[in-house]
């Protein structure tokens, strides 16, 4: 019992070791091993397929079940995440996305303001997703104030407070 | 620029408190509890001042809703030491919450004593976060908070203009206590616009601001009951 | 490793936003609110149409869903009772549905009754246990012992419960209604018991005799707008509002003149008051003449000359007298009078501190009595009948035997066991129960109602529930009447249900609300009607044909189809120009798109309900429905109910003065059946309690149904600056010589009790008088109830109205002193 738990410890450390200096991508967190560039890349699907309100609303959505089971109703490949997802979509269970990029409440950012009507590429806050392979586990761009200021500079935009705090 | 303002008919109020309601479930207002309200610690960015003159039986009761008044001169942001309060670009007395340090200073100098200080961390039951207004913060301890106009209106009343390509119309930002209002005794709009309902109202006779001679300029106007 | 989402988060905040701002606690950058805020849901918001019942009101709401969780109540425009206003307690809605307390499935009492001790039972295992009971009860042929108390009548489960009783052979269905007195004085002068509408659109003058019309009664939302709107009419046409009142209320602050009067005289100045219009002949004498009895001196069929109200106030009420007992100086009173009698359009009105007191029925008629004088009864005056939609009439009820013989029984404390002279009073069920007069009850259900709270006899009430052997209730809390009970069977919230809300008092037009659920119930809840439905199929084929239906939703639909079939009205619209409306109806055409049920019921839904826009105007001829057939200054329905109870207890050879007594009437002769003063008894023996107490509900806290919701309890006294307590309004005068400072803790005392409470000195509070809001005090409840502030209830002296049988709130003497102890939290 006792060595077990030393070497339950020893793996903590190490796991943590790892997590330190090894690149933080490595680490997955998500539920499902989603590949983005299987999708966007070699299937030639666009973000807003499956992030459908990025154009019409504050939060662009992470797609679940309902929106995954268009194409997934059966296996269409033999991968392993596949199979995770089926076992959702066939328990109908709700897939437990940890949302990464997140804005604090008292910053309101909306997708619609940024995507539809500033006419950005999603690739700028969010890097070049269609070709990550691994799952994204940490933001490409942290959200940091002095970021969306320089560009809100740059792009004249207003930078009163009252423009995004809330 | 616009200058967003309000008037409040008190001829109209009858000092029913849904604005004060409206206020702090709209905007997250931390419930203090028993407690804390004996220690005079409610918070309320919307409050009703209750006055009573004349002696009994020739009484005359008054209710007053004051929230901040958005001075064009405030007084508050003169003395926050980080511009955590300052007047924005739309006439609005921001009140930045991750920016404030709690210091109080705007606190003391508000002669109008509607900001109130976040004692404690806001607790909500675990069953009743899900009905937090998601618009809107929700502050932690140690800052000071007050009446916003409702900034998250604004910014998406904007940011819906500009998606339909058009103006800012009036009615496309009102505040909750506005809008909610049962006889309609509050009025929003732009001082700025000549042709806005406000900024006609605000030269009827019957209308004046709360402490007007500290030269504070509230943009919160009132019109006085009819005798 | 396994990183939980919210040290992910924390991870984010640390190394994110936190290093930016610099020094700043990490939980700061992401408080812990937000993180049941992500996970990916889109945010998307909708809105849906209800009702809101958390008072009796019925108030169309709007309600603000994201991601489908509502998290705010706005008002729903074009709901013609509230027009898009809601008061404080509707915006706390929310914190209903999502209550910690709320009971989360069926209970059964596992210890003894009142020590709220409860263990979960399914609701099929309570279904089989409440049908087993009853089953029973029907075999023994003692059906009637099964009771069934219910909240107000004002939506379409009553009339279901109602059935259910009928059908399974109980007479003992009770609905606990605040109405019942103003009812019953329409009742007295017109012969009907329908309640009376009115339009305040033209009314120039109100003088409102004690309604707290803005805090409580019949829809405090709808009477904040009628007040703003007639101080505000355009062109300097803005009505006078006169509040006659022991309080400044807030009513009265909103009113252009308030007239302060010794608690129970109001009768006395309304009298006073026709005195003077009669003197002045200042009264409509066209409607007098042709359509009231009892004006004039008249002689009966046996030759006797009887007293009429003329000679009456002419004798007992001129102004000098009036002025004595009321405090109203004489020519406050001529002044009134005459202002009354010389507006053209001029109303007056009553309730709450006219109608709760002992002498409340007399009072309510005098004041009617106005009413009557000025000729408001001609159906193009302000005064209305209120009629229902026509909803889909009901199959008369078929009853087995076994029903046949239950349903016969005499109802429970009614007949000869009646508290009160007027059959129907809820107040005198503990003392039928105690006295198991005229037989004991069984089985008791509770739905929509809380009598330990808001009764005047509250003990009483617990000492009959103990008495009855098996209580179900259907609350979705645990209060301090179901803790009581054997099973809590809870229902959903208001938020979770469909209902139908109508016929709010003093609406003048005709017209429903729709309640639908905004959410699926949360919890293992169940709707009350789908409850009696379920129970009506275990119990026998008389009462499963009889409830034909497989669900309250299949009922509800049932009876709203019969307003599609008839086409009248319109469902709620924007387009309210009657012009309009009026040019479509009579080509048959309406505003909504729909060619089936199916497609009216989804415009329903949508729009939030159903309206009358054009109120036939009421024949008052074909209305009245007293002997007479004329308004009756001189009562003969009330003689004649005498003359009914005088001949069913002939035998005992008593003549009217012991039912005089019995009703502890004073009058004698004619006076009994005119209005007239009753003086409040406890004038007689008052003693050492030198001040009238007063208590009222406020709009936050509506009959203290919402002291279980946070934002209620914080926003209680808002006015008075107290929240979460309670507190007492002290006249300066009286304050300074009982030697009590505002803020002071002060001991109120009666003979029944004593209560600690927060002095408020107040100036717009008569000397002798007391006051302490009603909604806070409760025992059980919920956390956020239990212990807060006081109930005024609890040392109110037991008295009644024997005539109506309303609990009188102004018949208690106290008095106060400075309390050495601390608050009483």
């Amino acid at each position: 019992m006792k060595t077990k738990r030393i070497f339950l410890i020893g793996i903590l450390m190490l796991a943590s070791l790892a997590i330190a200096f090894v690149n933080a991508d490595k680490r997955n967190i998500q539920p499902i091993a989603y590949n983005h560039n299987k999708h966007v890349e070699e299937n030639d699907m666009e973000c807003l397929d499956c992030h459908v309100y990025a154009e019409e609303n504050a939060q662009a959505s992470i797609p679940n079940i309902e929106d995954c089971i268009v194409c997934h109703e059966e296996a269409v490949t033999e991968s392993e995440s596949e199979s995770t997802l089926l076992s959702y979509i066939q328990e109908n269970k709700v897939i437990p996305w940890r949302q990464v990029y997140v804005v604090p409440d008292y910053a309101y950012f909306s997708h619609r303001r940024h995507v539809k009507l500033g006419e950005l590429d999603c690739t700028i806050c969010h890097g070049d997703v269609g070709r990550f392979a691994e799952p994204i586990s940490e933001p490409f761009v942290e959200p940091v104030m002095d970021w969306c200021m320089d560009c809100h500079e740059e792009k004249n935009v207003s930078n009163d407070c009252y423009a995004c705090h809330r | 620029m616009p200058r967003w303002g309000m008037v409040i008919d008190l001829n109209k109020c009858t000092g029913c408190g849904e604005c004060v309601a409206a206020c702090k479930v709209e905007n997250n207002v931390a419930i203090v509890g028993p407690e804390e309200s004996a220690n005079e610690r409610t918070m309320l960015w919307m409050n009703i001042l209750t006055t009573y003159e004349g002696e009994y039986p020739d009484v005359k009761v008054r209710h007053m809703p004051m929230l901040c008044m958005h001075c064009e001169n405030p007084p508050c942001t003169k003395v926050c030491p980080v511009r955590a309060t300052y007047l924005n670009e739309d006439g609005i007395v921001a009140q930045v919450f991750p920016q404030c340090i709690g210091c109080r200073y705007c606190q003391a100098a508000c002669p109008y004593t509607v900001k109130s200080f976040n004692w404690y961390k806001p607790e909500w039951p675990e069953e009743m976060k899900k009905a937090v207004n998601p618009d809107v913060s929700v502050r932690p301890d140690g800052v000071v908070e007050k009446c916003t106009f409702c900034i998250h209106r604004l910014q998406k009343a904007k940011e819906q203009a500009a998606a339909e390509k058009r103006e800012l119309q009036p009615g496309d930002y009102i505040p909750a206590c506005v809008e909610c209002c049962p006889t309609k005794a509050i009025y929003f709009g732009d001082f700025d616009d000549p042709k806005s309902e406000v900024n006609k109202l605000k030269r009827n006779p019957r209308a004046f601001q709360v402490l007007e001679d500290l030269g504070t300029e509230p943009k919160v106007y009132y019109l006085s009951e009819v005798e | 490793m396994e990183v939980s989402r919210r040290e992910f988060l924390k991870y984010l905040g640390i190394t994110g936003v936190g290093l930016t701002l610099g020094g700043c606690d990490s939980m700061w950058s992401v408080p812990d609110e937000i993180y049941e805020k992500v996970g990916g849901m889109p945010g998307i918001e909708t809105w849906k149409t209800s009702v809101c019942s958390l008072c009796p009101a019925g108030c169309g709401i709007k309600v603000r869903l994201i991601d489908g969780i509502p998290v705010r109540i706005h008002g729903n425009p074009i709901h013609p009772v509230n027009s898009g206003g809601i008061c404080p307690m509707a915006e706390a809605g929310v914190e209903s549905l999502f209550n910690p307390d709320r009971l989360k499935g069926p209970l059964q009492r596992i210890s003894k009754r009142g020590e709220d001790k409860w263990e979960s039972i399914s609701w099929d295992d309570a279904l089989q246990v409440v049908a087993t009971r009853l089953q029973r009860l029907r075999e023994k042929n003692t059906a009637h012992k099964l009771a069934f108390w219910a909240g107000p009548e004002n939506n379409l489960s009553a009339p279901l419960f109602a059935r259910f009783m009928q059908a399974f052979g109980s007479p003992n269905l009770f609905h606990f209604d605040q109405a019942q007195a103003s009812n019953l004085a329409t009742y007295i002068t017109q012969g009907h018991k329908n309640a009376l509408g009115y339009d305040f659109k033209n009314v120039k003058l109100l003088i409102n005799f004690g309604a707290d019309l803005l805090d409580s009664g019949p829809s405090p939302v709808r009477f904040n707008q009628i007040y703003s709107e007639m101080r505000n009419r355009e062109n300097g046409q803005s009505a006078k509002i006169v509040h006659v009142g022991s309080r400044l209320s807030r009513t009265a602050g909103n009113s252009s003149a308030w007239v302060p009067i010794r608690p129970g005289t109001m009768a006395v100045l309304a009298l006073g008051m026709a005195n003077v219009l009669i003197k002045d002949r200042q009264y409509n004498r066209g409607f007098v003449q042709t359509s009231s009895f009892g004006f004039d001196s008249w002689r009966d069929k046996n030759g006797t000359t009887h007293k009429g109200f003329k000679t009456l106030v002419s004798q007992d009420y001129y102004p000098e007298k009036v002025a004595e007992i009321t405090g109203v100086p004489a020519a406050k009173i001529v002044e009134l009078a005459r202002e009354f009698g010389a507006e053209e359009s001029a109303l007056v009105l009553a309730g709450g501190e006219a109608a709760n007191s002992s002498n409340g029925l007399y009072t309510l008629w005098a004041i009617e009595c106005l009413n009557a004088l000025k000729g408001n009864f001609d159906g193009k005056g302000p005064i209305s009948v209120q009629k229902e939609p026509p909803f889909a009439a009901l199959a008369q009820v078929r009853q087995d035997k076994s029903a046949m013989s239950g349903f016969e029984q005499p109802q429970l404390s009614q007949g000869e066991n009646a508290c009160c002279f007027f059959e129907y009073a809820t107040a005198g069920l503990p003392g039928g129960i105690l006295n198991k007069k005229p037989y004991e009850i069984d089985t008791l259900l509770l739905a929509n109602v809380n009598p330990v709270f808001t009764s005047v006899n509250q003990a009483d009430y617990i000492a009959a529930l103990k008495e009855i052997p098996f209580i179900v209730s259907f609350a979705p809390f645990v209060d301090e009447t179901n803790v009581y009970a054997d099973l809590i069977l809870p229902d959903h919230t208001f938020l979770e249900k469909q209902e139908v809300f109508y016929k709010a008092p003093t609406v003048e037009f005709r017209y429903f609300g729709l309640q639908q659920p905004v959410i699926e119930p949360i919890h293992d809840t169940r709707h009350t009607g789908d409850f009696i439905l379920q129970l009506s199929k275990k119990l026998s084929d008389t009462t499963s044909s009889e409830l034909p239906w497989q669900n309250y939703s299949e009922y509800l639909r049932s009876r709203i189809e019969g307003i599609y079939t008839t086409g009248a009205g319109t469902i709620f619209t924007e387009k309210m120009d009657k012009a309009w409306l009026k040019f479509l109806k009579e080509r048959g055409w309406q505003i909504f798109d729909y060619t089936s049920f199916e497609e009216f019921w989804e415009v329903l839904a949508d729009k939030g309900g159903w309206l009358d826009p054009f109120p036939e105007e009421t024949n008052f001829d074909t209305v009245f429905s007293t002997p007479s057939k004329k308004f009756e200054f001189y009562s003969q329905v009330l003689e004649k109910e005498f003359n009914s109870q005088l001949a069913a207890q002939q035998s005992s050879g008593a003549g009217i003065d012991s039912l005089l007594l019995k009703w502890q009437i004073s009058a004698s002769g004619d006076a009994v059946f005119l209005p007239h003063f009753e003086p409040l008894r406890y004038e007689l023996n008052a003693g050492k309690f030198n001040l009238h107490l007063s208590t009222g509900d406020l709009i936050t806290n509506i009959r203290g149904a919402g002291s279980n919701l946070p934002l209620v309890q914080e926003l209680f006294g808002l006015l008075a600056r107290e929240y979460w307590n309670s507190w007492v309004e002290i006249n300066p005068e009286t304050a300074h010589s009982n030697g009590i400072s505002d803020g002071d803790i002060v001991r109120i005392s009666s003979k029944e009790g004593s209560l600690n409470v927060k002095a408020k000195i107040h100036p717009g509070i008569m000397p002798d008088v007391v006051h302490v809001p009603f909604g806070l005090g409760h025992t059980a409840y919920g956390e956020y109830a239990k212990g807060i502030g006081v109930n005024p209830y609890k040392i109110l002296e037991e008295d009644y109205d024997f005539l109506s049988g309303a609990p009188s709130l102004i018949s208690t003497k106290v008095r106060i002193e400075k309390a050495n102890g601390k608050e009483h939290v």
